[in-house]
């Protein structure tokens, strides 16, 4: 049950308004359990994100439920003690619908789509790791440096066509915080010394686009387990993108 | 067919390599395609992007009167039109866009095609060579600040005299522009008048002007910085460097929100808002009898303490990010971030010369980088001789067991003291939250019990 709480909902005909920044009218709502009282809406002629927070503050809100919102303008809010819900792409009745069932609640992070859904912990995700590697051949070392906390895994293997040692850094996704910082920090502490760079975690859109920025190869666990160990005759097991100075032994197909 | 299909590949490929983000969209604004550049300025990618409508994806500040929805009413383009979206990550983004209709062979309306380019770089630079700062410009995460945000809107508004107190390069400047940019003043001037600078003889006759042949070689009337901002803002930066002698004359402007200028015989009206910013303790100089208490209470009608960095410390990446964007605008390189070493040099570093410090060492930085991530010996030798010599003494000092030990105990004690919130004991710690994860994980602590 919903306890009494006053909610704002910036509005554009009967949806959500795209932007909260922009929004020339909102919504105010008492919910007490079922029931919404005191409808009324208050309009917003001038421009800009914190005239809007004033606006809030001044009518007592203690929920906004909009779309798109400015993280600035969110921390504002969140730091003045009025929860924000964002991302809500429906209709106006949709949404209280959604929050007096319970299937809207205020999220931690600034987007859902920053955030990840894995079954897996990080602790199970460094032994899925290490076994999935280890049963592929390659000789699973040792962390470096205490420091080097973002490599969980560091996997060597002779490569089959140059004989060489290829090194490969590995770190799982840690579900503490946005994913596309600890991306961009795995880069940042792996941008040499590794043939390289594998990020254990459900391979959603955002990561993916993350990863292939940083030349980082997505391994998600969901992968066929058979596919990834496998050695192809001559091609280095595991990995699917290219790796540099082993073009001829890079490659191998590892769908999901 | 062949044709055709060869025909659409050569489409897509152009589409994928061009640098301004272009997607189209069906008579219902539901996008259709979106190219390579647009996931890049947005931060969202296509196949999230297909399918929904064109207003839920970028959150534009003129979705409320499309102008894709116009051209597609009217089919008039719209060209180089300037907007700002939201990103994926939450931050506005100043983009132009130009739309046109797509329409077959028949002349029947498919849809519309809009083009973009990412303005962040040239509206940079605009900002800092025209100083229109805002508060969106302000970069913090802390909730003090955050809090300070909430009521600065209602302080903008009043007409009180505001006084900002804060460590040299906290941000104090800032803090005055936005106030006001938030103003009903805000469409005339800012006018800021540096108290530090301006030799105290020549104070009158700068603020208030003068009149021709009020001194020799006063051949004509020469307006002050108090009618230059008629209507506006007077921001007063390092209020507590004037001398007694001069802030008579200012507590006689406040009162009598009046002045006459040199030479004058008439009074003039001062139609200004005062705004006033030091880094001392006013109420210190007042006891030293420095400062006149009078002038004190006048100017402290409302006032912001502004805290300095090395207690906002989770502001320091985002602040890095922030200068690392800065300079790549300013100085046309490509550097993405900076190592995790930098990082935790900077995390622990207390920053005496506050966000201006921060700025040089990445200004630093930036001069000896030659790659795309700052290394520590990227940094100023100051900065790394005394990271060296902690780390130096730390390990000296302790065995590889004891420092262990060291630092379970301090982690523990770290999440006593913040009832297990991580986040704010990694900022304590000067580590980062997955690092700190990471810890808890090896010295096997749960930070529920804390809680």
């Amino acid at each position: 049950m919903l306890q009494s709480m006053n909610v704002a909902i910036p509005q554009l005909g009967d949806a959500v308004a795209p932007r909260f920044e922009a929004a020339s009218c909102f919504l105010l709502v008492e919910v007490a359990g079922d029931n919404r009282q005191r409808i009324s809406t208050v309009k917003c002629s001038e421009s800009g994100g914190y005239r809007r927070v004033r606006l809030l503050l001044f009518h007592g809100v203690d929920l906004l439920i909009c779309s798109g919102i400015i993280a600035q303008h969110r921390d504002t809010l969140v730091a003045a003690g009025i929860n924000v819900i964002a991302d809500v792409n429906s209709t106006v009745d949709e949404a209280l619908d959604n929050l007096v069932s319970g299937s809207l609640k205020a999220a931690e992070a600034p987007s859902a789509a920053t955030r990840l859904t894995c079954a897996l912990s990080h602790e199970q995700l460094v032994t899925w790791t290490r076994e999935i590697f280890a049963a592929a051949g390659y000789e699973v070392l040792p962390c470096p440096g205490e420091d080097c906390f973002l490599v969980d895994v560091v996997a060597e293997i002779e490569c089959p066509v140059c004989r060489r040692r290829v090194s490969v850094a590995v770190c799982c996704c840690a579900h503490t915080y946005s994913s596309q910082q600890e991306i961009r920090e795995f880069h940042n502490a792996t941008a040499t010394g590794f043939d390289a760079r594998v990020y254990v975690c459900p391979a959603e859109d955002q990561i993916v686009e993350s990863c292939r920025e940083y030349g980082i190869e997505v391994i998600d666990p969901k992968y066929d387990r058979q596919k990834l160990i496998n050695r192809e005759p001559g091609r280095l097991p595991v990995l699917k993108s290219v790796v540099a100075g082993h073009e001829r032994a890079s490659g191998i197909t590892a769908g999901a | 067919m062949a044709d055709s299909n060869d025909s659409l590949k050569f489409l897509q490929v152009i589409l994928s390599s061009i640098a301004d983000g272009v997607f189209t969209v069906d008579s219902q604004r539901v996008i259709t395609s979106f190219n390579r550049a647009a996931e890049r300025i947005t931060g969202i990618s296509a196949s999230k992007a297909v399918g929904r409508r064109c207003y839920d994806v970028f959150h534009s500040d003129i979705c409320e009167n499309c102008l894709l929805q116009e051209t597609l009413k009217t089919g008039v383009q719209a060209i180089d039109r300037p907007v700002n979206i939201i990103n994926s990550q939450g931050d506005s983004i100043p983009i132009s866009i130009s739309t046109a209709v797509l329409r077959d062979d028949e002349g029947n309306v498919l849809g519309a095609v809009e083009t973009f380019r990412d303005l962040s770089a040239i509206e940079h630079l605009r900002k800092e060579l025209n100083k229109e700062y805002t508060i969106e410009d302000i970069i913090s995460k802390n909730p003090e600040i955050h809090k300070l945000f909430a009521i600065l809107p209602d302080i903008a508004e009043s007409e009180s005299t505001v006084l900002i107190q804060g460590p040299s390069g906290s941000g104090k400047e800032l803090f005055a522009r936005a106030i006001h940019s938030l103003s009903p003043r805000r469409e005339r001037a800012n006018v800021i008048i540096n108290c530090g600078t301006l030799p105290h003889q020549l104070f009158e006759s700068e603020l208030f002007g003068y009149v021709r042949g009020a001194f020799t070689d006063a051949k004509r009337d020469k307006p002050g910085k108090l009618a230059a901002a008629d209507g506006g803002t007077v921001f007063f930066d390092e209020i507590g460097e004037l001398p007694l002698s001069t802030q008579v004359k200012l507590l006689r402007l406040l009162q009598q929100r009046e002045y006459e200028p040199l030479g004058g015989t008439a009074p003039v009206k001062a139609d200004i808002r005062v705004v006033a910013a030091t880094n001392k303790d006013l109420r210190e100089l007042v006891a030293q009898g420095k400062f006149r208490d009078d002038l004190y209470f006048r100017l402290a009608v409302v006032k912001l303490e502004l805290p300095p960095l090395r207690q906002r410390r989770e502001d320091i990446p985002y602040l890095v990010d922030h200068f690392i964007r800065h300079f790549n605008a300013r100085k046309g390189k490509k550097i993405l971030s900076v190592s995790p070493e930098v990082m935790q040099i900077l995390m622990q570093h207390d920053f005496p010369g506050n966000i201006r410090e921060l700025e040089n060492i990445i200004e630093y930085a930036f001069v000896i980088c030659h790659g795309s991530i700052i290394k520590v010996t990227h940094l100023p030798a100051e900065l790394r001789l005394r990271s060296r010599e902690e780390v130096e003494s730390r390990s000296s000092a302790e065995t590889p067991v004891a420092r262990l030990l060291d630092e379970q105990a301090r982690i523990i004690e770290s999440l006593r003291r913040h009832q297990g919130n991580m986040s704010k004991a990694a900022v304590e710690l000067g580590i980062h939250r997955s690092t700190l994860w990471r810890k808890l994980k090896r010295h096997d602590i749960q930070p529920d019990q804390f809680t």
